[in-house]
């Protein structure tokens, strides 16, 4: 038997959270179209290269960029190199169990990956040392400390502000080997894009969903939007179906809202990076 | 330290010398020669008798186990929902309840290590229609109250409202009704000491 | 060797006897039964409760809850990357921390069950598993274990000849002597012990003594964390 991810919520629950939607409220109050509070602290780890924690209402996550001198893939010489890495720790609930990654883990950090990686937001080719032998590996770790629902989201935002706000030492050939110097180098960042999560529950799409809704939703669908409104990454999930209509709302929907989002982390970050 | 000196263990507490420690975050008093510490964390803890709210998480043919919001199941046995033996090639649990329902209950029997009986109330079915949990320490005291305050909760905000021991509470009514609830409970959970919680109630109610 | 201690002040300004400073902070893990978030030094830490929950599977007993413990450094928490599988560092650690803890609890209440402790180092320092132990046993107390007393760690050690309290990073790997302790004050018992280095017998015994009264100070913040939770003001314990 897979041991269960989640609370079993029951059916009086169930049914308040469905009749609180069909009357156009998520059942925390807010509208079905509106995210929850979200709070976004970049630099809280002095030792990693950038850092962030987010909490968008009960989900906390943090994550840490480190930098290491790698060789490169063969067919991307002159490019640095990306790996993200996400773990849900166990403090995150009751029903996450140690031990090395699971799929909802190496799916969360497949996402996260793919929406950085699409959207172009790391210029890869001023991550190179000497083309072909030596690039800068750029180490994105995410870790959820606390499970509230919507970790594609908080886990989007919190790489991409860690990754905004770092800065990393310079190193240097040194006959053939890389040196570390006191030089500092800002991440190479060029644009970023938003993530956002929505939810078909009870015939109604609802974005941001909660624990207990993503307990009882039909499915799930994640796109993540770059600066101009288009989609670079997607991810349906949950083990029911969308119809090509729902899906065609979600999109819209995401549309109608990435700038809001967008404008929430910038301001966020750049208090964060004005305050140093 | 609660307390120094010659004293009797009244509960939650351990003698260690002279001097008495409490085993638990709580509020402790000090009264006619014993010492008290009223836990206010932690789970709930089943006594023989109490009523409780649970949610059945397992159903087997002849069998529920039930969450009471505790550190070890409930379970009951199918012919408590038949009132009588039932012939298992014929009827199973399945068709009286599913993985979910809430019902009301009574805690029977316990015995180490082993999950805890529960006998059904005489109308075990919870209906309502918005679900609540509140610490099991607060539950009890409120459930304890002398002054009745759960029926003053239930005409102030004109709401239905069931409550088990083990803290949690299950209110029926109109949206007002729910709405008033909510609030309650909120004030409830904000309020750390014990003592202050009826008083602060009764401000509230008024 | 030599230049940790000048005119009697350490690197970072402390003399032999202070702490470093320390934020401790009850309840912020939400699903958990209790949390805590500990800053000691450098060091960031969340501890996690989880249980005592029912349990059948293989490894719990009729005598109490078994507790697990997991003591796990993020990736991101040290200066170079840490791999995100647990070291042997971690499974050592993990083990004397539950050691420590365990003594301190009354879980005979509790059979067959278990009972989760996990530890997440977010920013390692200097004496993480000290600030690990003092941080799980408020999370134990807010998770309304029921506990002899809280428990308190802290690493003694002696740098260039001289013993000092609460040992930072730098005098951890450069000095001479680690010698971290974790007690149960009101036992007068210690509950973990470790050491790497030399000391004399007389040394050895100043340090314990210096450790317990670093222990009394640390109590009283871990009281004041719990107070700030449950009570307006932290004399009840």
């Amino acid at each position: 038997m897979m041991p269960k991810k989640g609370p079993i919520i029951s059916n009086l629950r169930k049914d308040q959270i469905l009749k609180s939607i069909s009357e156009g409220k998520h059942i925390d109050g807010r509208e079905l179209s509106k995210q929850r509070s979200l709070e976004i602290v970049p630099g809280i780890i002095e030792k990693a290269e950038g850092s962030a924690s987010v909490k968008l209402g009960d989900t906390h996550v943090i994550a840490g960029i480190k930098v290491e001198v790698g060789t490169p893939f063969p067919d991307t010489p002159s490019e640095g190199i990306l790996i993200v890495n996400a773990e849900i720790f166990p403090t995150a609930s009751e029903y996450q169990e140690p031990g090395p990654p699971d799929e909802d883990s190496i799916e969360l950090a497949r996402v996260v990956d793919r929406g950085i990686r699409e959207s172009k937001m790391v210029d890869f080719s001023k991550l190179v040392i000497e083309p072909a032998k030596q690039v800068y590996v750029i180490y994105v770790d995410i870790g959820v400390l606390g499970m509230g629902g919507n970790l594609f989201d908080a886990s989007s935002y919190a790489a991409v502000a860690a990754l905004m706000t770092s800065s990393f030492n310079v190193y240097r050939i040194d006959g053939d080997i890389p040196v570390k110097t006191d030089e500092k180098m800002a991440m190479p960042i060029t644009d970023f894009a938003v993530s956002l999560t929505f939810a078909k529950i009870g015939g109604s799409i609802v974005i941001d969903p909660t624990w207990e809704e993503e307990g009882i939703m039909d499915a799930r669908l994640t796109a993540v939007y770059d600066n101009d409104g288009r989609i670079c990454a997607m991810q349906k999930g949950g083990s029911g179906g969308l119809k090509i209509d729902d899906v065609f709302q979600m999109v819209d929907l995401g549309k109608a809202k990435y700038l809001d989002i967008r404008k929430k982390i910038v301001e966020m970050v750049e208090n964060a990076k004005s305050g140093n | 330290m609660v307390a120094r000196g010659n004293y009797r263990i009244y509960s939650n507490v351990i003698k260690n010398d002279d001097k008495f420690y409490s085993i638990f975050v709580g509020s402790a008093e000090v009264t006619g020669g014993r010492v008290r510490v009223t836990r206010l964390s932690g789970p709930y803890i089943p006594k023989i008798g109490d009523q409780v709210i649970g949610m059945i998480t397992d159903v087997q043919p002849l069998a529920a186990t039930v969450d009471i919001n505790s550190y070890i199941n409930g379970f009951i046995m199918a012919n408590a929902f038949y009132k009588k033996r039932i012939d298992p090639s014929k009827r199973d649990l399945s068709e009286k309840v599913r993985v979910g329902d809430l019902l009301s209950a009574r805690v029977n029997r316990i015995e180490r290590g082993r999950d805890v009986s529960l006998s059904l109330d005489q109308r075990w079915r919870v209906d309502g229609d918005a679900i609540f949990y509140v610490s099991p320490a607060k539950a009890a005291y409120l459930l304890k109250s002398k002054s009745n305050i759960i029926s003053k909760i239930k005409a102030f905000t004109g709401a239905g409202i069931v409550m088990g021991i083990n803290g949690v509470i299950v209110a029926k009514g109109e949206k007002d009704s729910i709405g008033r609830i909510t609030e309650i409970v909120r004030v409830i959970e904000s309020q750390v000491e014990l003592n202050g919680l009826e008083d602060m109630l009764k401000g509230v109610l008024r | 060797m030599g230049n940790l201690i000048i005119d009697g002040k350490r690197t970072d300004g402390r003399g032999p006897l202070d702490l470093r400073p320390l934020k401790l902070e009850v309840g912020t893990i939400k699903n958990a039964a209790g949390s805590s978030y500990i800053e000691h030094g450098k060091n960031k830490i969340y501890v996690a409760v989880y249980g005592p929950k029912d349990s059948h599977r293989y490894g719990t007993s009729m005598e109490k809850a078994i507790i697990r413990c997991r003591y796990h450094m993020s990736p991101f928490s040290t200066d170079e990357r840490k791999s995100p599988q647990p070291s042997r560092r971690e499974i050592e650690i993990s083990k004397v921390i539950r050691d420590a803890l365990e003594s301190s609890l009354i879980l005979d209440e509790f059979p067959k069950t278990l009972l989760d402790i996990y530890i997440e180092v977010v920013q390692s320092d200097g004496g993480s598993r000290s600030a690990s132990i003092t941080a799980a046993s408020v999370a134990l107390a807010d998770a309304g274990i029921p506990m002899k007393d809280l428990v308190e760690a802290v690493a003694v050690g002696k740098v260039d000849g001289t013993l000092v309290v609460d040992l930072s990073d730098k005098e951890d790997k450069e000095g001479e002597v680690d010698l971290p302790i974790a007690f149960l004050l009101n036992e007068d018992m210690i509950t973990l012990l470790q050491m790497d280095g030399k000391m004399t017998v007389d040394e050895f015994k100043e340090a314990v003594k210096m450790a317990k009264e670093a222990a009394i100070k640390i109590k009283t913040k871990q009281k004041e964390a719990l107070g700030k939770k449950y009570f307006e003001k932290a004399d009840e314990k």
